[in-house]
């Protein structure tokens, strides 16, 4: 046992020693190429994501490269295969080192409970980059308790409400004149019923059982989705609450009514863009990403279906007491530094460097000369290119005046003009409870298993009795 | 043959018509995600993601096919999961038998505790200690590699259990002659046991088949590395949701379910061999006496 | 010590030999992790080390957690009811299978009726997810009993339905499998058997009855120890099927572990709840194997 400590002991001076000396030698070259050993390079930097970077094992090594020579040091990507959870848990506790690792923003505050995060603010704060190119909103909403603990993957966009205009015009509907009120949406919907023949057809779809984007309905009871915390420190859930019955009992109508798809209380999100897809139609107003009203029609025009037969199009949602919109953002997505990581500079370096123009491209559009190809100005992609629609982790980059290489597809900047009324929800780590709570009352509700202020009773006595709210 | 004997070897009557119609319905019933599978399979992109059950084609196309071996390359994963399935689960026989034999030994003292100590193991809930199997990977260094991939589940209670159930067919008196005769054990369990008990080695050969080459928890545990993924890594990857994030690509269903008939064709390829080799009945279970 | 005992363990050393490599294994990737998974259990864990012994308050802690009772009790239900039917099923798909007589016909139903057990559950279950949807076929066929003014079961989200459709699916997809164990004991029938039944004119149906199942009996038995020790194992069928409508009628203790412990991070709670799945199907494998009697054939 001794000599094996004493081995032990041995090996990490002396590594560290070679780290050092490396280091030491390293410095201003950032253009060497990153290949083989990359003395040049002033250290490693070891990242754990789900997403980011190549699609396969060839181009991973091209997306390692192309980061590692941008910024100058040895950047290694590790990905699991599936189950990102898990397995970031188990490399974590198994002791594995890493300098950045992507997590979702309710892992974020998981993580910080256990002490696993590294306290970043100063370095945050102390970099320019960091602190001018990505807005003052974004770091104030991953601030907790006066700290941050990670930077950026990418921009999180919003939910709008997605509309086939095909079959709204086909209603003799010009959606740009919808009454933004539970009254407008609901005349709406009973001509979409009207004038389409299908019996499966439904107008409304969205998707209860995980308590999918509600954000724009109950905008028209100026109620923000998730948990909100009021003047005495008190988390509450708003959909829970009396006033938010009015929207609830607006569900049930059109549930009953045959104008809300049913199968909304049991299939996924899949199911629900399926059924808005061009192949389908069986639905025509759903809430959805930004992304999404261009992927739908993107989709469409890549099968060869010609925009005045399948277009989807997007609004801001009901409009609240107050004359305004709410629309649900994106929680983030980060890359948090673990609190033992090896080099918590070179992290920054990278979080720095996905917060700029060129970082942006690479996180999105991809790699030059593989994924695109061409002069500033008339870049093309390429085949490959085309098959990773553009996200290489990042479909919007952070930086805040990110200019697209590529324009959007149709739909996307209507749909990113309502970005305004966006605003995330509060972090939460037990997120999935807090959605699995209001999909079974809410259903209750809209089935009519039982009446509305029975409904949003049981809905709040069982988020306080998980541990979601307080009250 | 027995051509012999004909009489009252069938049913007849009402049993008769019952036996269609059972066989009937569960033939259909069972048939059905088969077909969906293979049909959405052979659509194309955009009416294969069209919502409900397809049973039969709008439009014939392979495209699915292609775009799990160029676009997910797909022949890797293929052939990782084939190597390593099969050399574990040749393995995972022979220990079982070997195992399965020394149980059978009826008055082999401690026998009781053997068999508690490997019952116990199939009760662990493996999913819920994979942080601990993961420490212990690393400390063996086989993350990342083959090796990992064959010594993890290389051997189960469930195939020492099963072969010591057939074994115990065999009359133990067999084995009790073979003895005076001063055979030694490696002999009396290769030439007594073993070629009786070939239908059972078959099925736990296929049966241990299945769950290696369907296995993800593992594989998600000990593989980071793209050049070691095994196929269900890759299925997975692809069938995963972009819900919780804004992310935007989608695997085409075609292509999911492409991948889907590809991974299920050996097993099949497998399981028409290993049946074959059953029903044509080497009817070894019941031993001339 | 026992001179006796000791001379037996001597005459078999030879046997114990063959048992080593399985000991080995099992050891280190069965006992290790199961030994490091309860020590963890029994600390919270900090995931970046700093661990702390708590004693037993994991342990209390879901106890008095009502959420955990509920998931236990639909564990056992849905895993003791699919158990029963996929049983049933499995056997009845053995003894039809026995009946067919053209080789062809065999080898292709049977096939057949195994392909489902060799799809995963992210598959399976969104099938029978859209065969039971408002559209699904389910609803189709009822409509056509039923005529033009009915609506749509979303059979999915109704309570009283769910363990049904839990139990259901679960046994549609195994049954083959165990279909195929049984196979695998009628083969070994000895066909005198039959034949001297036949002779005292015996009918089919009475040879099925007074034969084979009695001859497949302790492949009967090992099936149900098998499979009771998997009943409270259960996490990719209810972690694919499983909505919010019907989460309190079919969430079981995996899947809960796996929300409360693994997304949040809480690796102490996570072990406990683990250790006593352990447990508690330590306990029920021995009263199922009490019953059944099983000691008498095998130790």
């Amino acid at each position: 046992m001794k000599r094996k400590q004493m081995m032990k002991v041995i090996s990490t001076v002396l590594s560290a020693t070679v780290a050092l000396s490396l280091a030491g030698c390293g410095g201003g070259e950032t253009e060497q190429k990153a290949d083989g050993g990359s003395q040049e390079n002033s250290g490693t930097v070891k990242i754990m994501a789900s997403v980011t970077g190549g699609k396969d094992d060839e181009e991973m090594k091209l997306f390692e490269d192309a980061l590692s020579e941008a910024v100058g040091l040895d950047v290694e990507i590790e990905k699991p295969a599936s189950d990102y959870d898990q397995v970031l848990m188990q490399k974590l506790s198994g002791g594995e080192k890493y300098d950045l690792i992507y997590v979702s923003a309710s892992q974020y505050k998981s993580l910080i409970e256990q002490d696993a995060l590294m306290d970043i603010t100063d370095r945050v704060k102390e970099s320019e980059i960091l602190s001018n190119n990505i807005d003052a909103q974004e770091w104030e909403d991953i601030t907790i308790d006066g700290k941050v603990f990670a930077g950026f993957n990418k921009k999180e966009v919003h939910r709008v409400v997605a509309l086939n205009n095909t079959l709204l015009k086909k209603a003799g509907i010009d959606y740009k004149s919808i009454e933004p009120t539970m009254d407008g949406y609901y005349e709406v919907f009973k001509k979409l019923k009207e004038s389409n023949p299908d019996p499966d057809f439904y107008p409304f779809d969205t998707v209860l059982s995980e308590t999918w984007d509600l954000q724009p309905w109950f905008a028209a009871a100026g109620l923000k989705e998730g948990v909100v915390t009021d003047e005495n420190g008190e988390k509450y859930a708003p959909f829970a609450e009396d006033e938010a019955a009015v929207v609830w009992e607006w569900f049930k109508k059109l549930y009953d009514e045959g104008l809300m798809d049913p199968a909304a209380f049991v299939d996924k999100t899949k199911d629900m863009r399926d059924k808005m897809g061009a192949s389908s139609q069986k639905t025509a107003v759903t809430a959805d990403w930004v992304a999404w009203v261009g992927l739908h029609n993107s989709n469409a025009e890549a099968a060869g279906i010609p925009a005045e037969e399948y277009e989807i199009v997007s609004l801001p949602g009901l409009q609240t007491p107050d004359g305004d919109y709410m629309l649900g953002k994106g929680s983030a997505s980060l890359f948090a530094v673990p609190a033992n990581a090896e080099n918590p500079d070179g992290a920054i370096k990278v979080l720095e460097y996905f917060a700029t123009q060129e970082g942006g491209n690479l996180l999105s559009a991809g790699m030059e000369g593989h994924d695109y190809t061409g002069e500033e100005g008339s870049y093309e992609l390429t085949e490959t290119g085309k098959q990773h629609g553009q996200d290489h982790g990042a479909p919007f980059p952070i930086y805040k005046d990110y200019e697209p290489l590529f324009p959007y597809a149709r739909g996307v900047e209507e749909a990113l003009s309502y970005g305004e009324y966006a605003t995330i929800n509060e972090i939460i780590p037990n997120e999935t409870d807090y959605k699995e709570i209001v999909g079974k009352w809410g259903i209750k509700i809209i089935k009519g298993e039982v009446s509305t202020s029975e409904g949003l009773e049981g809905m709040r006595q069982e988020l306080v009795e998980r541990g979601v709210t307080d009250r | 043959m027995k051509k012999r004997v004909k009489i009252n070897n069938r049913l007849t009557g009402g049993w008769a018509v019952l036996f269609y119609i059972l066989t009937a319905v569960i033939f259909l019933l069972m048939f059905l995600p088969m077909w969906n599978v293979l049909v959405v399979s052979t659509s194309t992109a955009l009416d294969s993601s069209q919502s409900g059950i397809k049973l039969w084609w709008n439009s014939f196309s392979l495209e699915g096919f292609k775009y799990v071996f160029e676009v997910t390359k797909m022949a890797v994963p293929f052939l990782n999961s084939l190597f390593v399935t099969t050399l574990g689960t040749v393995i995972q026989v022979i220990l079982a038998s070997l195992a399965g034999y020394v149980l059978i030994q009826r008055d082999l003292p401690f026998r009781g505790i053997l068999s508690s100590f490997i019952m116990i193991t199939m009760m662990i809930p493996g999913d819920l200690t994979l942080i601990s199997v993961y420490q212990l990977n690393k400390q063996l260094n086989l993350l990342n590699s083959y090796q990992g991939l064959i010594l993890n589940g290389l051997i189960s209670g469930f195939s020492i259990l099963m072969m010591r159930n057939y074994f115990e067919t065999v009359p133990y008196s067999l084995a009790e002659s073979a003895r005076m005769d001063g055979a030694g054990e490696l002999k009396i369990f290769l030439r007594v046991y073993l070629p009786v008990s070939l239908p059972g080695m078959a099925t736990i050969f296929f049966m241990e088949y299945v769950a290696r080459w369907n296995s993800i928890m593992l594989p998600a545990t000990l593989i980071t590395d793209e050049s070691k993924y095994t196929l269900p890594l890759m299925l997975k990857q692809m069938i995963l949701s972009v819900d919780s994030t804004s992310g935007t690509m989608a695997v085409p269903d075609n292509a999911i379910m492409a991948a889907i008939v590809v991974s299920t064709v050996p097993l099949l390829l497998i399981y028409i061999f290993a049946q074959r080799f059953l029903l044509e009945g080497i009817q070894m279970g019941a031993v001339k006496e | 010590m026992n001179g006796k005992l000791w001379q037996k363990v001597k005459r078999y050393r030879q046997i114990y030999i063959l048992m080593i490599p399985v000991l080995i294994y099992f050891l280190v990737f069965s006992y290790y992790p199961l030994i490091l998974g309860i020590v963890k259990s029994f600390q919270e864990v900090k995931l970046l080390g700093g661990s702390q012994f708590v004693g037993l308050a994991n342990y209390m802690e879901i106890f008095q957690d009502s959420q955990y009772s509920q998931a236990f009790v639909n564990s056992l239900i849905v895993g003791c009811g699919t158990f029963v039917l996929q049983f049933v099923w499995g056997l009845l798909i053995a003894v039809l299978l026995n009946e067919i007589r053209t080789k062809v016909l065999k080898s292709f139903f049977q096939t057949v009726t195994y392909i489902p057990y060799l799809l995963s559950w992210s598959v399976v279950g969104g099938l029978w997810i859209t065969i039971l949807s408002p559209t699904g076929m389910v609803n189709g066929f009822l409509e056509l009993l039923q005529g033009m003014d009915y609506s749509p079961i979303v059979f999915m989200s109704e309570e009283s339905f769910a363990r049904m459709i839990m139990i259901f699916t679960g046994a549609w997809k195994g049954a083959g499998y165990f279909a195929a164990l049984f196979m695998a004991a009628i083969v070994g029938i000895d066909g005198s058997l039959y034949e001297s039944a036949r002779m005292d004119g015996a009918t089919r149906i009475q040879q099925i009855f007074r034969i084979t199942l009695p001859m497949i009996k302790p492949t009967m038995k090992v099936v149900t120890v098998l499979s009771v020790m998997g009943v409270l194992r259960n996490f990719d069928q209810i972690f694919v099927m499983m909505n919010a409508a019907i989460s309190d009628k079919v969430k079981n203790l995996l899947v809960l572990i796996y929300e409360e412990g693994i997304i949040q991070f809480n690796v102490g709670t996570a072990t406990a709840a683990a250790t006593i799945v352990l447990i508690a199907t330590l306990i029920i494998t021995t009263i199922v194997k009490k019953l059944l009697r099983y000691e008498d054939i095998y130790d």
